[in-house]
């Protein structure tokens, strides 16, 4: 048995998940390439490589290519290198070595098949670090990601038996050799161990080449980056239409950038947007001024329908929570609890989020009600009227320069370098 | 097979398939390098984004806008000019509008709107109406304008009540500016002062949020000022 498995078994396994790895890493990285148009595009997110998903299924996918872990070199290039360029070059290489252990047979060295075994490890241990950092930091798993991790999985699992049979042959050819002269056949050639550096720089050469392919023909997004224009009338020191709110538990040392963010505590997209300024380690660089601009026709006459019912209740929860440093809090809870609240408010009406925000933050009640509390909301949504700005969140200021929308997920570290080089992203 | 065939086909293999995946690649990074240069759009249509402005309530008829835009432009409601407020001459004349017309355009603020009653030959505001002009200005909402409209009753010569009128519309405007401090406040608040001779009030209005009810009579009601925003746009 052990002997089809070397012979068969163990390799057709490896070309397997070599095949199916650069199908997913291929297929993931047009989908991030897609995206350097500055557009949103639909991802191709799901267990059949390059196969559309469906409407609203594709958050992982998003999730995955928006966060830190998805590239290399983001400060250097608008959206960095996807990590999964490495993997399409690394995944050509072992489904090259697979075909030649298929078609080698008995004829592939010992040290072919050992630095095949050994190699195969490498895929694995990324994909155990990257599901370990999609299921810690991201909260959830992208099906192309894992489509990746399957394939090296079984590229390991391959390596693996090849590894174990070639153990086998070797205990079984020594029993017979030690049992006199048989018609077994030869022993397997041990193979130049010259071959195995030239095998590793193979290796190295076909990761390589994909990304560097992709970094010499990434497109200069600086002209845009600077296209967003300036706050006319930005935030003054007496002005109402800001919180000046503290983001972060520690706070950098060194003077802070001053940074204005319109959001709306229901906005899944100010969550990604204020999670993914805190995973870069820019929130505690930043002096932040909250605007908050509620998508929710109750408080905010721009809104014709209500794209986030209940957002105008949380939004004066946080105008009224004291200490002031509660409204952090509120703002952090709403984002935890974003999908309850949501579902709750297009379920029950906007007002059953009351019910939520007096649970968690008794005795704001009678403050939400009061006109005052109304009229700084209104101040803030006249921030947005007075400079003309889209309706829309989030947006990010800094000083008075608008980042543009589009700069605000993939581009974020490239962008933050040009707009704001003192700003440093955390390093990984 | 010779002992070199399944290298070769193994090289040729991963080259091919390495020069394939690099090849789409740079393919579709070439594209979305076209799309941002020529800024064509291959995502899915998305609705245009509005631009913030302020609110454009159903009441804001062609008719009402342009008693507004009367007033914001030719009645030098932008402070650029000496002269602030409009006349009932300037009203009569440029909006072509009759009294009651005119009246009529303003029933839809009646939940919105406060009429300030002053005593007879007087300009003077009561706590009462302070506290109406208050509430009046911090319910702001969306809107872009505040409207005075200033009245005086029919005693008396013509000359005298649009004298009247007009410091019963300064009044508001003084204790607004010293109150809030805002200094914005010229682009704001449109003055408007029509003596007796234009769009006198009837007792109807009495019905109204008007500050003081008890003494509210047909006379009464045209000693006023009426305020109010207005959510509309121009």
């Amino acid at each position: 048995m052990w002997n089809r498995i070397g012979r068969w078994i163990a390799p057709a396994l490896m070309a397997l998940g070599s095949i199916g790895g650069l199908a997913f890493a291929w297929s993931s990285t047009l989908d991030y390439s897609r995206h350097l148009d500055r557009q949103v595009h639909d991802l191709r997110c799901g267990f059949v490589p390059g196969l559309a998903a469906a409407p609203g299924a594709d958050e992982g996918c998003r999730a995955a290519i928006y966060s830190p872990y998805a590239a290399l070199m983001r400060d250097k290039i608008w959206g960095g290198v996807p990590i999964s360029l490495f993997a399409v070059g690394a995944f050509a290489f072992f489904a090259a070595f697979a075909v030649y252990l298929l078609l080698a047979g008995r004829g592939a060295s010992k040290y072919a098949v050992k630095t095949a075994g050994f190699l195969a490890i490498a895929p694995f241990i990324v994909s155990l670090v990257m599901a370990y950092l999609s299921a810690t930091r991201l909260g959830m798993f992208c099906k192309t990601c894992m489509g990746i991790y399957f394939s090296s999985t079984a590229l390991f699992v391959g390596g693996l038996l090849g590894l174990l049979a070639l153990s086998r042959e070797t205990s079984s050819l020594q029993a017979d050799a030690d049992a006199g002269p048989s018609s077994a056949p030869a022993p397997r050639a041990f193979g130049a161990l010259g071959l195995v550096p030239g095998w590793l720089a193979l290796l190295a050469c076909a990761a390589l080449l994909p990304p560097v392919a992709y970094a010499k023909g990434a497109p200069n997004h600086d002209e845009k980056i600077s296209s967003c224009g300036k706050l006319s009338k930005p935030l003054t020191e007496k002005s109402e239409a800001g919180m000046k709110l503290s983001l972060t538990r520690t706070v950098a040392a060194g003077s802070r950038t001053p940074v204005t963010l319109m959001v709306d505590p229901l906005c899944p997209s100010c969550r990604a947007l204020h999670r993914r300024l805190d995973t870069e380690g820019y929130l505690e660089q930043m002096d932040t001024t909250i605007v908050l601009f509620p998508l929710d026709s109750s408080c905010n006459w721009m809104v014709e329908r209500d794209v986030h019912p209940g957002a105008c209740q949380v939004a004066k929860a946080m105008l009224c929570a004291e200490p002031k440093n509660q409204a952090v809090q509120v703002l952090e809870w709403a984002y935890d609890q974003q999908e309850l609240l949501i579902s709750t408010a297009k379920m029950q009406g906007a007002k059953a989020i009351d019910g939520y925000i007096e649970g968690s933050f008794p005795g704001l009640a009678a403050c939400m009600k009061e006109k005052a509390t109304t009229k700084k909301l209104d101040e803030m949504l006249r921030f947005a009227v007075d400079n003309r700005l889209p309706v829309s969140t989030p947006q990010l200021f800094l000083g008075d320069v608008h980042m543009c929308d589009e700069d605000t997920d993939m581009g974020l570290v490239y962008s933050l370098r040009k707009l704001a080089p003192q700003l440093k992203a955390r390093t990984f | 097979m010779a002992k070199s065939g399944p290298i070769v086909v193994a090289f040729l293999a991963g080259l091919g398939l390495l020069t394939g995946a690099t090849l789409s690649v740079r393919g579709e990074v070439r594209r979305a390098n076209e799309r941002l240069v020529s800024g064509a759009n291959e995502a899915k249509p998305e609705a245009k984004i509005a631009t913030a402005d302020d609110a454009e309530l159903s009441y804001c008829t062609p008719e009402f806008k342009q008693v507004l835009a009367r007033v914001i432009h030719a009645c030098g409601l932008s402070g650029a000019e000496g002269r602030r407020g409009c006349q009932p001459t300037d009203v009569k004349t440029l909006a072509s509008i009759s009294d009651d017309e005119f009246n009529k355009l303003f029933t839809p603020l009646k939940d919105r709107a406060a009429v300030i009653l002053f005593n007879d030959g007087q300009d003077t505001l009561d706590d009462d109406a302070k506290k109406a002009l208050d509430e009046r200005w911090a319910e702001r909402k969306g809107a872009r304008y505040f409207f005075v409209v200033a009245r005086a009753s029919k005693t008396g010569p013509v000359d005298y009540n649009r004298a009247l009128s007009h410091k019963r519309a300064n009044s508001v405007m003084f204790y607004l500016a010293d109150k809030y401090k805002d200094p914005e406040l010229d682009k704001k608040v449109g003055l408007l002062w029509l003596g007796k001779e234009f769009a006198q009030l009837d007792q109807e209005y009495c019905k109204w949020n008007v500050t003081r009810p008890e003494k509210c009579e047909a006379e009464a009601i045209n000693r006023s000022a009426f305020v109010s925003w207005v959510d509309c746009r121009l």
